[in-house]
């Protein structure tokens, strides 16, 4: 993959990776911000999936926001696309693997995805499914930005030159 | 710098191809670093230290002021719930009458940390902090554990308003609670500072979801079908650890002491 000469793409594919940049970028931003918002609370989130240990949760509960937003504003910018959207791909794939193993432990809560998450008395199946879903979505997105990454109005062109190719 | 074999051109591009993609990589990683770092950095200055104890405390408040404390057997029971969360009913309506009747029975003291986690849930936000405060105003009348169960049969949805002050007082009265000092507590807010530090508490300790049940300082699982059991088990094996521990003066069970109240050494 490294060096490897990045396809140029027609128009029409450079206008799709454009979009998938902004749909991820879009997602990613709102996520972060309502995290943001009620990091206390973000951190209880981690806690109620019960993978990592207590002390962690909270500061975990600030990693992913922070880290949602930085890919953001990458994916928005168009700058170092291959590798923000590797990274998406990757935390994507944390968060199918976290709900998958809460649902397979039968513990029912609400993700958190969007906001701070809690106990669910009902509807935690569907709302298991839905979330997965919706992640291996935005996984699917971000692999396929990996592979094309040149897309219309990114700064990578700009800023790394990446014009030769 | 002209090139002219085209096969050479091509090298030399991809060799800086490779040396910018290793470059942008590294950058990329330094980056999300710096975020997860910065987002620990906002956690950390975010998160409220509990401060000091309030001066007003409630009646049977624990020694470390964390909670209020009933009954006065060997074996502390920690139950950390806030009165909006629905899971905590849930514990409220099944697991609350079993640690009762054990604390009667004084197998167990029960310290009840009434949190306020979710204050933001409610629609205006703040009452879980409320209802936190007005069952310590019902713990000042000895009637902390019926006003307890009083909430949890009247817990509001999640985004509505929750009851006000004196439909706190209202329900107070299916409690057993008449007089006019409790609606006083409540009007003039007397516990809402205790409140606010029994939930900086747990935080700071690390207990951070509701419901949270303890028994001698072992985390039980509340959201399993076979909660009760597993209290009872919990129980009974704190209660013969003890006895164990008190006949033959053996050394204390490092599971023995309760996180949120570090034993005393002398």
């Amino acid at each position: 993959m490294k060096g490897s000469p990045i396809p140029v793409g027609s128009l029409g594919s450079r206008w799709v990776a454009t979009g998938t940049r902004l749909v991820l970028a879009a997602v990613l931003a709102y996520a972060a911000a309502t995290k943001i918002g009620d990091l206390s609370g973000a951190g209880r989130t981690v806690a109620l999936y019960r993978i990592v240990p207590d002390d962690w949760a909270s500061p975990l509960g600030g990693i992913f926001p922070f880290v949602e937003l930085v890919l953001a504003v990458l994916l928005a910018l168009g700058l170092a696309t291959r590798q923000a959207a590797l990274l998406v791909a990757g935390l994507m794939a944390v968060y199918v693997a976290a709900i998958v193993s809460v649902w397979a432990r039968g513990l029912s809560i609400d993700c958190g995805c969007f906001s701070s998450g809690g106990h669910l008395t009902e509807g935690s199946v569907r709302g298991y499914v839905l979330d997965i879903a919706r992640d291996t979505g935005l996984f699917a997105l971000a692999l396929f930005l990996a592979f094309r990454p040149r897309s219309r109005y990114a700064l990578d062109r700009w800023v790394l030159g990446i014009e030769e190719c | 710098m002209q090139i002219s074999d085209p096969e050479v051109r091509e090298t030399v591009l991809r060799r800086h191809r490779r040396r910018r993609s290793v470059r942008v990589s590294l950058a990329v990683c330094l980056l999300t670093t710096v975020a997860a770092a910065v987002g620990v950095g906002v956690v950390r200055g975010t998160t409220k230290g509990p401060g000091e104890p309030p001066d007003r405390v409630p009646r049977g408040v624990s020694a470390d002021r964390s909670g209020v404390s009933v009954g006065g057997g060997p074996v502390r029971v920690d139950l950390y719930v806030d009165y909006l969360c629905p899971e905590c009913r849930k514990v409220g309506t099944v697991l609350a009458p079993r640690l009762r009747s054990l604390a009667e029975a004084g197998t167990v003291t029960v310290v009840h940390h009434p949190v306020a986690f979710l204050d933001d849930r409610s629609v205006p936000a703040g009452y879980s902090g409320r209802a936190s405060a007005a069952a310590a105003c019902a713990a000042d009348q000895d009637r902390f554990e019926e006003y307890d169960a009083a909430l949890f049969s009247h817990q509001p949805p999640e985004r509505g308003p929750g009851p006000d002050t004196e439909q706190l007082i209202d329900i107070g009265r299916e409690a057993g609670i008449t007089v006019d000092a409790f609606a006083r507590c409540l009007r003039e807010a007397r516990y809402v500072p205790w409140a606010r530090y029994v939930t900086d508490l747990s935080a700071s300790h690390g207990v951070t979801v509701t419901p949270s049940l303890f028994v001698g300082g072992d985390r039980i699982d509340v959201t399993a079908s076979d909660a009760l059991a597993a209290l009872d088990r919990a129980v009974a094996d704190a209660r013969t650890g003890d006895e164990r521990a008190g006949s033959a003066a053996g050394p204390h069970r490092p599971g023995q002491a309760p996180r949120t109240n570090p034993p005393v050494r002398g």
